[in-house]
């Protein structure tokens, strides 16, 4: 597994990945595949963060895939940014995927939500400490004011600005201390890799 | 202005920003190399994220600082657990998909020509109450296609999914959505050698793991 994290986590070179949908535009297939390999970690991500559900992601990125095969060609090769392309369409993508589900009838499975802090089932389990995921340490590892505002927003689906008010804290503040903890996270599972 | 638009970086990857500002943020984005790199180097921590879940509660819930009390009228979609490996084996899977079917041509007429043509091809008409659609199979080139063009178009989010059944009595397996975001017919690498039996039915996207009752066609494979 350790090919695949570090895909994830080294940025490609924005000059690269520019060529290689260029390439795609003029129906390159060893193109496309070049691009799914070096960003479908990134993709994944992108549509998670809006899906928060394993089938339907694996389906919003398949389609995502798919606009990038078709729209390659509106591309601006020149100057535009795939991740910001590609982040546009993760979004778009899973947006309309979610409405198309819950318009089918078929709501993602929501539970109440029960916020639990993960840091605190760590002190209650220390001895089980080995036994948690990589993601769960780091996060115990995270100064309060910045783990929090992390798991209000991603476990408890809120946007930040609902999280500042939970939290009673300037959204900014808060809006800061979510890309610092994010940051944070990202240095710890490198490190304990 | 820029500068609180750097910030939002941790929050967009968390996708905890309402739609007007995730779309600010993109613009922001468009240009910005600095928020690509960061948000790009967060991708493992949100599928690491997403892997965790929910945490479990706590066995002694009051020994938690923060109790288990709903925050306003807040829900969280339920994760399963699984290991960030297996999300990142997901990803890469996906990649493979892609590789694949590029490799066998999938995207282009050419798998379809491919299997059509294959000494050992088989036709199966599957029928229906609309008419028929026909099906080509082929043991030695391992895949299935079909073509699309008896298959009355559909309104989101309906969409045709072929199914096979491999013995008498087995659950049916999932082949593909035939969509229609593609002109060429539809072809899928498959191992049909002990396939018996061929459906399409209508689901609603995205596809379930056994259709549902709504079969439009079926067909059976003439044993040799
Ligand atoms: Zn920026």
């Amino acid at each position: 597994m350790a090919g695949e994290r570090r895909q994830v986590s080294a940025a490609p070179d924005a000059d690269e990945l520019r060529r290689l949908v260029a390439r795609i535009a003029e129906q390159d297939q060893n193109a496309f595949d070049e691009l799914v390999r070096r960003t479908a970690g990134f993709v994944t991500a992108r549509c998670t963060a809006v899906i928060r559900n394993r089938d339907l992601t694996d389906d919003a990125v398949q389609r995502v895939f798919v606009k990038v095969w078709q729209q390659a060609e509106r591309f601006d090769a020149e100057r535009g940014s795939v991740i910001a392309w590609l982040s546009v369409i993760s979004r778009n993508t899973s947006v309309d995927l979610v409405r198309t589900e819950e318009r089918a009838g078929q709501r993602i499975q929501r539970a109440t939500l029960q916020m639990t802090s993960t840091s605190h089932v760590l002190d209650d389990h220390g001895d089980a400490l080995a036994d948690r995921s990589a993601v769960a340490a780091a996060l115990a590892e995270l100064p309060e004011d910045q783990r929090r505002p992390i798991e209000l927003a991603f476990f408890g689906d809120l946007s930040y600005t609902q999280v500042a008010e939970e939290l009673g804290q300037p959204e900014g503040t808060v809006k800061s201390r979510i890309r610092r903890g994010m940051a944070r996270l990202a240095e710890l599972l490198e490190e304990a890799r | 202005m820029s500068d609180e638009l750097h910030e939002l970086v941790g929050a967009y990857a968390l996708g905890a920003i309402d739609g007007p500002e995730a779309e600010a943020f993109e613009a922001h984005l468009e240009t910005c190399a600095e928020c690509q790199e960061e948000l790009f180097g967060l991708s493992e921590v949100v599928l690491e994220l997403a892997d965790e879940g929910i945490p479990e509660a706590p066995a002694r819930t009051e020994a938690a600082v923060s109790p288990t009390t709903p925050v306003g009228d807040a829900t969280v979609h339920e994760l399963p657990r699984r290991s960030a490996s297996r999300w990142l084996a997901a990803a890469a899977a996906v990649a493979g998909l892609f590789f694949g079917l590029w490799a066998s041509g999938v995207f282009s007429e050419d798998r379809v020509e491919t299997i059509a043509s294959a000494a050992d091809v088989e036709t199966i008409t599957l029928e229906g109450e609309s008419g028929t659609v026909d099906v080509v199979l082929s043991n030695t080139e391992a895949g299935v296609a079909l073509d699309n063009a008896n298959l009355a178009a559909l309104e989101e989010p309906e969409l045709y999914v072929l199914w096979v059944i491999r013995h008498d009595g087995d659950a049916p397996e999932f082949v593909g959505n035939i969509t229609e975001w593609s002109d060429v017919d539809k072809a899928w690498d498959l191992s049909v050698n002990n396939v018996e039996i061929l459906a399409i039915s209508i689901e609603q996207a995205p596809s379930p793991t056994a259709p549902s009752d709504e079969i439009v066609f079926v067909g059976e494979r003439r044993r040799s």
